[in-house]
């Protein structure tokens, strides 16, 4: 348990707290006792639940739905109870770290950990592709760059090809079907470093990151280089938020939108910002991991590159010189391959082809069963969805003062590159993906917005029927998959139900800024994440961040046990009318479709 | 260079007390991981107990032992970036080698293991040695 969990429970006034540091000590030391929650019953009942439902399925004979329709009842109650569980404890006034961890691990498992346990062999007939070139290495311990475009690239096979040799293993069979599974588990921290360096709440940030989870239908995390690259991309990203945006300092200078945007995120007065000089261990650390996604994967350093990029054209990225070196690091390893790639893709063939470029590789393809359409339908209107959701999440944290410009490029600078290739007509569906977590980040805003900072509470009353209506909706998260043609067809979307619990927070909160940031950043701190734990003492040294945070730490850290408000109720309310109703619409959509 | 960034301020004695145990534990359980597997593999046994080392060593241990003797990092995140400086260097050595045409995967891994139980070593002994000063400082009230 975290020390910022201890006072969590702590029945002493946290206002003196903040004031007095003797009583503070004591505060931290006696409170030890852990308060059930609601959580803490929903969670465990919850997997339980879909554990039984796994143990019970038999995926020998499947429709042209595919898994859903044969998954048990007790596998969608068990996925319900972990949504509504975590809705819960997000609607909570203290968010609690290391549960929210634990319900993020928990859906990961649950929507990437299923079929490799039902099913025999790891799904996605493209699969075998890639385990045919690790072999080859295997079996011939060098490359041949004529054979494909895997080998021109062979960052992933050959640390796969060295992972199978020192697990002892005789093929990547062995163990490929869990990959999916590895790599969503190993984004989610990377995420929550991502979201704090952008200065979201704690509660905004575990949405986001459960949003992210179960919003992912692209289905890139298999055995492939796209997975490893997603997570390092995403490390990238984190490195470069935390250590060269510069969105949380003073603006210098610019004029209207994106000036207001970053003046609202300056220090609490009195707060003189501590300056470091360039982090250029960190930065040529950057340089050699974007150097690894060169080599690594063909398309996700550009869509980075042009990610930092925008960031560094509005002034929000230092160096700004950054994207243009990561650039030419990514194209100083194209330049050699171009030839064999554009004889064999037609690289420059679709270049200014956007809007051919951005059809969905469905529309290419010939006819399509009812089932496809239906799954390519909905992975259409959850993407939408989750754009339009992003949207509305910008214009809400417009108005709240935060830094929603970067977030805005970052979601939405992908595009760009459909301009310029196609990528085999899945160039939409990489914009989606590296889309995602910066969407995610604005749905999370949407969903649960900045609590008041400047007349914020008159604005959050205006936001809760918008909310009540967000939350209310039901995204369904599909994939279609493998060489037998099944399809699983997720549907996760109940983690933002809970944010209308979000609205029985006291209104009360930190200002914008770094103290602000940092007290929100360490009271959900997860556990991978200690480093950032230590704030109740050290910010009571720092007079500027006593005074700001503990307004805030008030509303992250008054007790509340097992009571819940009446609009807490209503919200648990909601949720279960919501889950019954998920859970009607897919049997029913399950028994349309056998 | 002569860029300026904000730096977020610097933490309480607290925190950097909870840091050294909290980064203590993480360098035991990387060498841990780190001897674990170089045995499995030296003895030649296999199963899904050196598959799971070898996962935890390959998202882990050799990021691990950077991050513990990179302090910036180390206060900012322990494991996640870990796991980003693990998959980022085994990747690159794996492919030099492939490139260099001396693709020897099992002579790689004790290498890289061994390199990084020796700077998981110097980590801890260089992060012992700072303790007690850490430990005075703390015992001054706030």
């Amino acid at each position: 348990m975290t020390e910022t969990d201890h006072l969590g429970v702590s029945d002493a006034p946290v206002a003196v707290t903040a004031s007095k540091p003797s009583r503070s000590r004591r505060s931290a030391t006696s409170g030890r006792r852990v308060r059930l929650r609601l959580a803490d019953l929903l969670l465990p009942c919850g997997i339980v639940l879909w554990a039984f439902g796994v143990s019970t399925t038999n995926a020998t004979a499947l429709g042209p739905y595919g898994l859903p329709p044969v998954l048990p009842t007790a596998f969608w109650a068990g996925v319900a109870l972990i949504a509504v569980s975590a809705a819960i404890e997000l609607g909570r006034d203290h968010v609690s770290g290391w549960r929210m961890g634990l319900h993020a691990v928990t859906l990961a498992v649950m929507l990437y950990g299923t079929a490799p346990l039902v099913y025999s062999q790891g799904r996605y007939e493209w699969l075998y592709k890639t385990i045919g070139v690790v072999q080859y290495i295997n079996a011939n311990g060098q490359l041949n760059s004529q054979i494909d475009i895997y080998q021109n690239w062979p960052g992933f096979f050959a640390l796969a090809a060295w992972f199978g040799k020192v697990a002892g293993v005789a093929s990547p069979l062995a163990y490929a079907k869990w990959a999916q599974l590895a790599f969503e588990l190993a984004a989610l921290p990377l995420l929550y470093l991502a979201f704090d360096a952008l200065s979201l709440t704690t509660r905004q940030r575990w949405l986001a990151v459960l949003l992210y989870t179960g919003t992912n239908w692209i289905g890139q995390d298999y055995f492939s280089p796209q997975a490893l690259g997603t997570v390092l991309s995403l490390g990238i990203m984190a490195i470069t938020l935390r250590w060269f945006y510069v969105g949380n300092s003073p603006a210098r200078g610019r004029r209207g939108w994106v000036r207001r945007v970053r003046r609202a995120d300056r220090a609490v007065p009195g707060q003189t910002a501590s300056r470091a000089r360039f982090p250029a261990l960190l930065g040529f650390a950057l340089l050699l991991i974007y150097f690894v996604l060169s080599f690594e994967h063909e398309l996700s350093p550009y869509i980075l590159a042009v990610q930092l990029g925008a960031l560094a054209v509005v002034g929000l990225l230092r160096p700004r010189w950054l994207p243009l070196l990561l650039a030419a690091i990514a194209v100083g390893y194209l330049l050699p391959h171009f030839g064999f790639v554009n004889s064999r893709y037609g690289l420059l063939n679709s270049v200014g082809q956007f809007f051919s470029n951005a059809s969905p590789p469905a529309l290419k393809s010939g006819s399509l069963s009812a089932a496809q359409r239906l799954i390519g339908r909905s992975q259409e209107a959850l993407s939408l969805g989750m754009w339009c959701l992003a949207i509305a999440g910008a214009w809400l944290r417009r108005r709240s003062g935060r830094p929603v410009l970067a977030l805005l490029l970052l979601a939405f600078s992908p595009f760009l590159m459909l301009v310029i290739l196609a990528y085999g007509q899945e160039g939409v569906l990489r914009v989606y993906l590296f889309s995602l977590p910066w969407t995610a980040a604005l749905a999370a805003l949407a969903l649960a917005p900045f609590p008041a900072a400047e007349g914020g509470l008159k604005a959050e009353g205006k936001r809760k029927p918008a909310q009540a209506l967000a939350t209310a909706l039901w995204v369904p998260r599909s994939e279609s998959q493998d060489a037998d043609q099944t399809v699983i067809f997720h549907r996760v979307a109940a983690d933002e139900l809970g944010q209308v619990a979000a609205l029985a927070a006291p209104a009360a909160d930190a200002p914008a800024g770094q103290a602000g940031r940092r007290q929100a950043g360490t009271s959900g701190a997860p556990p991978w994440d200690d480093s950032r734990i230590p704030t109740a003492q050290w910010s009571e040294g720092n007079p500027a961040t006593a005074a700001g945070g503990s307004a805030q730490r008030h509303r992250e850290t008054s007790p509340r046990g097992l009571q819940l408000t009446r609009r807490g109720w209503q919200t648990v309310i909601w949720l279960v009318l919501a889950a019954v109703v998920l859970i009607a619409g897919i049997i029913a959509a399950g028994l349309l479709g056998g | 260079m002569s860029l300026k960034f904000p730096v977020p301020s610097t933490p309480g004695p607290a925190a950097f007390g909870r840091a050294w145990q909290v980064g203590d534990l993480l360098d035991l359980l990387a060498g841990l991981i780190a001897l674990g597997l170089i045995v499995l593999v030296y003895e030649g046994w296999s199963g899904p107990p050196r598959v799971l080392l070898a996962l935890a060593f390959t998202f882990f241990v050799p990021g691990r032992a950077i991050v513990s003797n990179w302090h910036q990092t180390a206060r900012w995140s322990e494991v996640a970036i870990s796991m980003v400086f693990s998959l980022a260097l085994l990747t690159l050595v794996a492919t030099i080698t492939l490139w260099a045409h001396i693709w020897h995967p099992l002579g790689l891994f004790q290498i890289e293991a061994w390199l990084s139980l020796a700077v998981l070593s110097i980590g801890i002994v260089r992060r012992a040695g700072r303790r007690p000063d850490i430990d005075a400082r703390q015992a001054e009230p706030w």
